[in-house]
């Protein structure tokens, strides 16, 4: 028997279902599974009793709620997809905006970070969740695997005066490029989760955090991060960083 | 009144089709989104260099489109040029963007209902039908979804949200390895392309389409290089009733169209303003000789009914992956893309105003940035393909719901027809809802 | 019967669970079940259990016992399904919670004010909870055979008291449940300090149900923490029969005197070049007869034979590390570059040297060459040359050559030496106050300080005894004395009898001396104290004293009479010693107001005296001074210790080696070993600063875990009335603060929970976020004085944290934060800040309803 799949579609940019659509393992997936309800490759209308339910996107309207709920009744396990699902996302920025993760609302079996989630780990944890297994990630930040550590195992020398680098500012050397904490440029790597296959920063952009927080929530991280370094001018006024892909609940 | 919503199925995010019965007689029948995300409002304040990674995240399909538009419109605010190298990587961003999004475009929306307009198939068929239908075509659109999905990734870093989108340049040169993989990519596409191409016609060319998807007269907006298919550089072009060429500087726009009451809609300043239309059926129609020899070949096989026919945008469509795919060879062919040039510095603020227009696959999209004395944007203005096209959207949907219940009074056969409609415009509602 | 050991085997269990499932077995079906050959292994297992089984015609069932036990203990299967049960078993602590609540009346002082049983049924309600004890007074001897009973009869291994704050009797209740409860699992609820003694509603109007369901609430919280406490480690330290003292003045000499005669090796270590201290430049000490150099070159003779004492001088400290009973000690030994075997102490080399500069033994009233000897009878008895000196000078080497026994050694280095320690002693003294430029000190102009003039009283001084003018060398006609010349906050003790020392010394030298003694109260804070204290008629109070300066005479001029004076001397007060803020990287313990080290915060193992704890007379240094050694005596004739380590652990599944806890560590603990993080738990003091920055919660504390936090905060948010306020209080300084409120009965609102940390540094912003999440109206952080943190600086780090949260909070929340600093005796204080917090709160509260 094809575990029964429901793929959810919140307050979101599409990027984790086009990942999905785009993923090396997306036709096994749709010969192992029988979708029952994916709006943006069926017609089917009703949330129906499902096995596997994904939701993509985060919760920005009342109806989504209810929506929610109601996938939560019918479902046996709810993954969470992307950052916006998992953590709130991109529209965390807004401070009119509602940007809630899932969880906030209903009780979720796992999540997929990552925007978009990184295929490696999505195609993975596809084949996991369609074998009823849980999703294995990683408990770990990223420091401990990034290429640009090298020997200097352990940071003592966090000294931040920038936020967004000046392109000209990044060394394009792979070769000697040094830490982004060293050179002076925020790098979210302590606080976000690794995963990601280090992409921006194989390409010499600091990370900006969009795996999410291993644990704590991502304000907090930077905070208790930041309160460890004597920021600069830049820093102080640039409020957006805090919730760059969540924000906390009270802000409201 | 009795007002019906339908939730619309099988479009790139979530939109509604609202239908207006009065007195049992339809009476207007909108295409709508409940969701506005507010990203002209919460952008206000943040850094500039910030800008294009935010705004990528405004749609998963055009991510590149709007990371690159708001990359030109900030190096127009510092006035600075780019390296050569840096504006042919960026073309093949598009270039697998485009691919990517109108490979799944077609397979997952489209494609099902073409062959159930056309009889081919009971029923709209499952992306899992469809496999077991015709494996060979399902396979090779997959093969061009992956890759559009490819390229992007040997690029752009990964394969939604690229990284290496920055103002100013692309951080990242591109390997030997990286080009000769890419050339070999784009040749399986022009392969696969050829094949989908050939079937497509051999499938619906001798057939005539329903003329409920014939168009009115249209004002077709997009950007050629002197009448040349250019995404990336070109002026921004109004055709109307296939005459009346305008080309205009980008700074002009507003003469033409602007936003001003409502963040949610654009204003036109001209006449039949329902009527505009962008995407790869204005671009066809401005354009009309893409300079390749295939093309012109191919176009032959389709009649006039065809040509003014909406249904016709999924054929151009298939062209534009195959142009796409032609010139992504050309430019990994160019030698200015192993020339790495340093950085133009983004320190002094030239103009207030910064301007970023480019084609993305679903049309014309623009970036306006405005700047107040102390350098911090204070107003945004983004100008989204589908945008411009939803009025002339409801207007067809409307006239045609209309015709459609008159005859058989069925309301759910109006919900699915007009929803066929609305997907042969592939609108992109997550841009829609900026 | 102790049923742990019972349950130990899985034999045992698998016994006790088959006879649980089937009911009756014959001897031979559990044989066969078990898998068992030999009839003896059944029989030894069958008596262990024999409390529990019954036999009815060669069958074997559960007794009522039985029963009761497996029923009771409420064992999960997966005990007694065979999973290795003996980790929990061997380990104090637990991770099966039987919990058992004590209540204690306190007399009256509980019952009075809530409805104790009221709160018995609320908890007996509770799953968690095994058995709740309601007793009178439980720090009374009478009741403990009572409890111990109570806890055997119902199994118990985890206690929540909820009676006094922890401060009060936490050791007492410890001892009660010595050898059947292990310190981690006794938790105690503070309901008097915390809520009867300040919530009492008849004199304050406060609603007598929110006393009674604060009262609940703590409770429940404490149960809640107890529930999820872990097994912890326990270790056990090896005494090293051996002591360091730091310091060699008159204490540290005294006290190493004392220990080693009393078996115990001790380390001299001394910073300067010689042993001696102040004391050892003073003319004479106070009552004594004797100079006092004569009196200290005759105890350092003692010292130097005395075999057990090792002494180091010219040793600075660069690290210590290890706890009580095994501290290790590193030490840099700068270099004389004299070799003190060789040297017989001729002097050659210093008279053959050119270069001089002012003597600082001398307070700089003489001069010397560079290389010298500090003072006469300084010791080691040997000359040097200052490290940074020979710099200086002009290499010429002539010493070098001049010395017969080669004795001079200019390539000397800096020799690293480590010791190990059961105990080390601070006896650093203190500085003078120099701050004098209202005096308009000048030596050469006859204003001079009480340490100068101890030198021209001295016969080896700069006058040799004689009184004379420092300018033209004239005798001196008269003398005003300046007293308690230093900071205005705290008294010295020997200022008076200083200044009588003083006055019988310049009798017996010019006995027609004119002498006055000034007091300065516009510079003395306790004034009053200062006038009932003094008796002596010579002594002269004036509202402000001024010096002025008149064509070479010096006038004091006291409330606007003027007092011609030959010589000025302002005796000065003691100010902290500079080095004491370095020592509190690698020792535990803080500052008082003054600055000086307060005694109560010293870590075990650490002592401290002489001047360090503020400006003492030399009796009072020496007293002290034996009251410390009899402590270290008693400490280092144990053999071991036994010690839990109550710092933090580290998950390497969790970290990422980002380095945040390894920057913000007070006392550089953590290390790296072997690419993997590593705690230095001699070092570690459990503050907790590094689990509040970890991002991926890889670090954690082994008792004041996050989750604890989390669970309490949990359980004060369903306290029913708004708004709701919650207070993290450091343990050494804002809890103890609002003990005090309680202590004083200084009523405060029940809608503010406090929630004890180890250090205000412990507190993660996830705290402070999850506050208001689950809805706290209002966040309360209470912690030590600024500069005064037990942990260095954990206060400060929180600041850090709350700017940058208050940076991106909506304008409404910032002021919903709030930052104190408090000491322990700020009752008051706490209840104040609280009162007022709460009624602004209450208003937005209404306002927004």
């Amino acid at each position: 028997m094809k575990p029964r799949v429901t793929i959810i579609s919140l307050t979101s940019c599409s990027g984790c279902i086009s990942t999905l659509i785009s993923l090396d393992i997306f036709p096994q997936f749709l010969e192992r599974t029988r979708i029952i309800f994916f709006q943006f490759i069926l017609d089917a209308k009703n949330i129906e009793d499902t096995d596997i339910a994904i939701v993509e996107g985060c919760v920005s309207e009342e109806t989504q709620i209810t929506l929610l709920r109601d996938v939560r009744k019918h479902a046996k396990k709810v993954y969470a997809l992307g950052t916006c699902a998992s953590c709130g996302g991109i529209l965390s920025l807004s401070s009119s905006k509602v940007a809630d993760p899932i969880s906030n609302y209903i009780e979720t079996n796992g999540i997929i970070p990552g925007c978009p989630p990184p295929s490696k780990l999505f195609g993975n944890s596809l084949i996991r969740l369609v074998e009823n297994k849980d999703i294995i990630l990683s408990q770990k930040n990223m420091c401990g695997n990034c290429s640009l550590k090298r020997d200097m195992k352990i940071n003592s020398h966090i000294n931040i005066y920038k936020i967004i680098p000046n392109p000209e500012e990044i060394t394009l050397d792979e070769e000697n490029s040094e830490c982004f904490l060293k050179n002076g440029i925020l790098c979210l790597g302590p606080i976000t989760r690794d995963g990601c296959e280090y992409k921006c920063i194989k390409m010499g952009l600091p990370c900006e955090g969009c795996m999410g927080p291993v644990s704590k929530d991502f304000t907090s991280n930077l905070i208790n991060y930041l309160s460890l370094i004597n920021l600069s001018q830049e820093l102080k006024e640039y409020a957006g960083i805090f919730y760059r892909y969540s924000k906390p609940k009270f802000r409201r | 009144m009795l007002k019906i919503i339908d939730v619309c199925k099988r479009v790139e995010g979530h939109g509604d089709v609202k239908i207006l019965l009065q007195n049992d007689d339809i009476s207007l029948v909108n295409f709508q989104f409940d969701i506005y995300r507010g990203f002209e409002n919460f952008l206000i304040g943040k850094k500039l260099l910030d800008i294009p990674k935010i705004v990528s995240r405004i749609c998963g399909l055009c991510y590149a489109s709007q990371a690159i538009a708001s990359c030109k419109a900030i190096e127009h605010i510092y006035d600075i040029e780019i390296s050569e190298q840096t504006i042919l990587l960026r073309r093949l961003l598009m270039s697998g963007e485009l691919i990517k999004s109108h490979s799944m475009n077609f397979f997952f929306q489209t494609l099902p209902d073409l062959l159930a307009i056309f009889d081919f198939s009971q029923k709209t068929l499952t992306p899992y039908e469809l496999i077991h239908y015709d494996p060979q075509l399902a396979s090779n659109l997959y093969e061009l979804i992956k890759i559009g999905n490819e390229i992007n990734i040997l690029f752009g870093g990964r394969s939604v949200h690229l990284i290496s989108l920055i103002p100013g340049g692309i951080i990242y040169s591109p390997s030997r390895k990286n080009i000769s993989l890419a050339r070999k990519k784009f040749q399986n596409a022009l392969n696969n392309l050829e094949w989908i191409i050939e079937k497509f016609i051999e499938l619906f060319s001798n057939h005539i389409p329903p003329k409920e998807y014939h168009f009115p007269h249209f004002i077709f907006v997009g950007l050629s290089n002197y009448e040349k298919y250019d995404r990336y550089s070109g002026n921004l072009t109004i055709k109307q009733n296939n005459k009346n060429l305008i080309e205009f500087e980008k700074n002009n726009y507003s003469t033409y169209f602007g936003k001003e009451k409502d963040l949610h809609g654009i204003d036109f300043y001209f006449e039949n303003k329902k009527n505009v239309i962008v995407g790869p059926l204005s671009r066809y129609n401005i354009i009309e000789n893409y300079g390749i020899d295939e093309i012109i070949n191919y176009l032959d096989y389709f009649n006039k009914s065809w040509k003014n026919n909406i249904l016709f945008a999924n054929f151009i469509r298939l062209l534009e992956m195959y142009i796409e795919a032609y010139h992504g060879i050309q430019i990994l062919d160019d030698p200015s893309l192993n020339i790495r040039e340093q950085f133009s510095p983004l320190n002094s603020v030239k103009n207030l105003d910064g301007i970023g227009i480019i084609e993305a696959p679903r049309g014309t999209l623009i970036h306006h940035y405005h700047l107040n004395g102390s350098n911090s944007i204070d107003r945004i203005k983004l100008f989204i393909a589908t945008e411009f096209n939803i009025p002339l959207i409801n207007e067809m949907i409307t006239r045609y719901a209309k015709e459609l219940f008159e005859i058989t009074g069925d309301i759910n056969l109006v919900k699915k027809d007009v929803q066929r409609i609305i997907r042969a415009f592939d609108p992109c509602i997550s841009c829609a809802t900026h | 019967m102790d049923i742990y050991s019972i349950l130990s085997h899985p034999f045992r269990r698998k016994i006790l669970l088959l006879l649980e499932k089937e009911g009756y077995i014959l001897y031979t079906d559990l044989m066969e079940k078990l898998g068992l050959e030999t009839t003896g292994q059944l029989n030894f297992h069958l008596k262990k259990i024999s409390s529990l089984i019954g036999k009815n015609r060669k069958s074997y069932f559960l007794t009522e016992d039985g029963k009761r036990v497996l029923k009771i203990l409420n064992i999960n299967k997966r005990i007694l399904s065979g999973e290795n049960i003996d980790e929990y078993l061997d380990s104090k602590g637990s991770e099966i919670s039987r919990i058992g609540v004590i209540i204690c009346t306190c007399n009256t002082e509980i019952s009075n004010i809530i409805n104790i049983i009221s709160i018995e049924n609320y908890l007996n309600k509770l799953k968690k909870v095994v058995s709740v004890k309601v007793f009178e007074n439980l720090c009374q001897q009478k009741n403990f055979n009572k409890i111990t009973q109570w806890v055997k009869d119902n199994f118990l291994n985890k206690i929540v008291i909820a009676a006094c704050s922890p401060r009060t009797h936490q050791h007492l209740f410890e001892r009660i449940f010595d050898n059947i409860i292990d310190r981690a699992n006794i938790e105690i609820a503070n309901i008097r300090e915390q809520c009867c003694w300040v919530h009492q509603f008849e004199t304050n109007q406060i609603d007598p149900s929110l006393s009674l369901e604060k009262a609940k609430l703590l409770i429940e919280a404490a149960i809640e923490r107890l529930n999820l406490q872990k097994k912890i480690k326990v270790k056990r330290v090896e005494i090293e029969k051996s002591c360091a003292i730091l310091g060699g003045g008159i204490a540290g000499i005294t006290l190493a005197l004392n220990l080693a005669r009393s078996g115990i090796k001790v380390f001299l270590i001394e910073k300067s070049p010689t042993l001696g201290g102040k004391v050892a430049r003073w003319h004479r000490i106070h009552n004594m007869g004797d100079c006092s150099i004569c009196f200290i070159s005759e105890l350092i003779s003692e010292l130097v034979n005395e075999k057990n004492i090792k002494i180091f001088t010219n040793t600075e400290i660069e690290n210590v590390s290890g706890e009580v009973g095994n501290f290790t000690l590193n030490l840099n030994k700068k270099p004389r570059y004299i070799d003190e075997k060789k040297c017989t102490g001729c002097k050659q080399c210093i008279e053959i040297c050119s270069i001089e500069k002012p003597n600082q033994y001398e307070f700089g009233l003489t001069n010397r060459k560079i290389i010298y000897f500090p003072f006469i009878h300084s010791y080691p008895y040997s000359p040097l040359i200052d490290e940074e000196d020979l710099n200086n000078c002009l290499n010429c080497r002539i010493c070098e050559r001049a010395c017969v026994n080669k004795a001079i050694d200019l390539t000397q280095k800096v020799e690293k030496l480590e010791i190990k320690v059961g105990s080390k002693v601070i006896a650093i003294g203190s500085d003078f106050y120099q701050d004098l430029e209202d005096y308009h000190y000048n030596p050469q102009k006859n204003i001079i300080t009480s340490a100068e003039f101890e030198r021209i009283l001295s016969y080896d001084g700069i006058t040799e005894g004689k009184l004379l003018k420092l300018s033209d060398k004239r005798l001196i006609n008269s003398i005003s004395i300046i007293q308690e010349v230093g900071p205005s906050e705290y008294l010295t003790n020997y200022s008076e009898i200083l200044a009588q020392k003083y006055i019988e010394d310049i009798k017996i030298r010019n006995p027609d001396c004119e002498i006055n003694i000034f007091y300065d109260l516009s510079k003395l804070k306790d004034k009053n104290e200062i006038l009932l204290r003094s008796t002596n008629p010579r002594f002269l109070y004036a509202n402000k004293i001024t010096i002025e300066t008149n064509k070479d005479k010096n006038y004091v001029v006291a409330d606007n009479i003027e007092f011609p004076s030959d010589l000025i001397v302002l005796n000065l007060k003691f100010i902290p010693n500079k080095d004491l803020t370095d020592f509190r990287k690698y020792m535990d313990f803080t500052l008082d107001d003054n600055g000086f080290m307060s005694e109560e915060t010293l870590a075990s193992g650490i002592y401290g005296v002489g001047t360090i704890f503020g400006p003492l007379d030399y009796n009072s240094t020496i007293s002290s001074t034996n009251k410390c050694a009899l402590k270290i005596i008693s400490l280092l004739s144990k053999d071991y210790l036994i010690a839990e380590f109550s710092g933090i652990k580290i998950d390497d599944d969790k970290c990422g080696l980002c380095g945040l806890c390894f920057k913000i560590c007070p006392y550089n603990a953590i290390t790296l070993e072997s690419e993997k993080i590593s705690i230095d738990k001699f070092k570690c003091k459990g503050c907790g600063t590094c689990a509040s920055v970890c991002p991926t919660s890889a670090i954690d504390l082994n008792i004041d875990t996050s989750e604890k936090i989390f669970a309490t905060i949990e359980v004060f948010s369903k306290f029913k009335a708004q708004p709701k306020i919650i207070a993290f209080c450091c343990a050494s300084c804002g809890y103890a603060a609002a003990d005090d409120a309680g202590l004083k009965k200084i009523s405060y609102n029940p809608n503010i929970f406090i929630v004890r940390v180890p250090c205000t540094g412990r507190i993660d912003t996830n705290f402070i976020i999850k506050s208001f999440e689950i809805g706290f109206d209002g966040v309360m952080i209470i912690g030590c004085r600024q500069n005064a943190c037990r942990y260095i600086d954990g206060i400060e780090k929180v600041g850090n944290k709350i700017k940058l949260l208050k940076n991106i909070l909506l304008p409404k929340y910032r002021d919903r934060i709030v930052l104190k600093h408090m000491n322990a005796v700020e009752g008051n204080m706490f209840a104040e800040i609280s009162n007022k917090f709460y009624k602004k709160l209450l208003e937005e509260v209404k306002f927004e309803a």
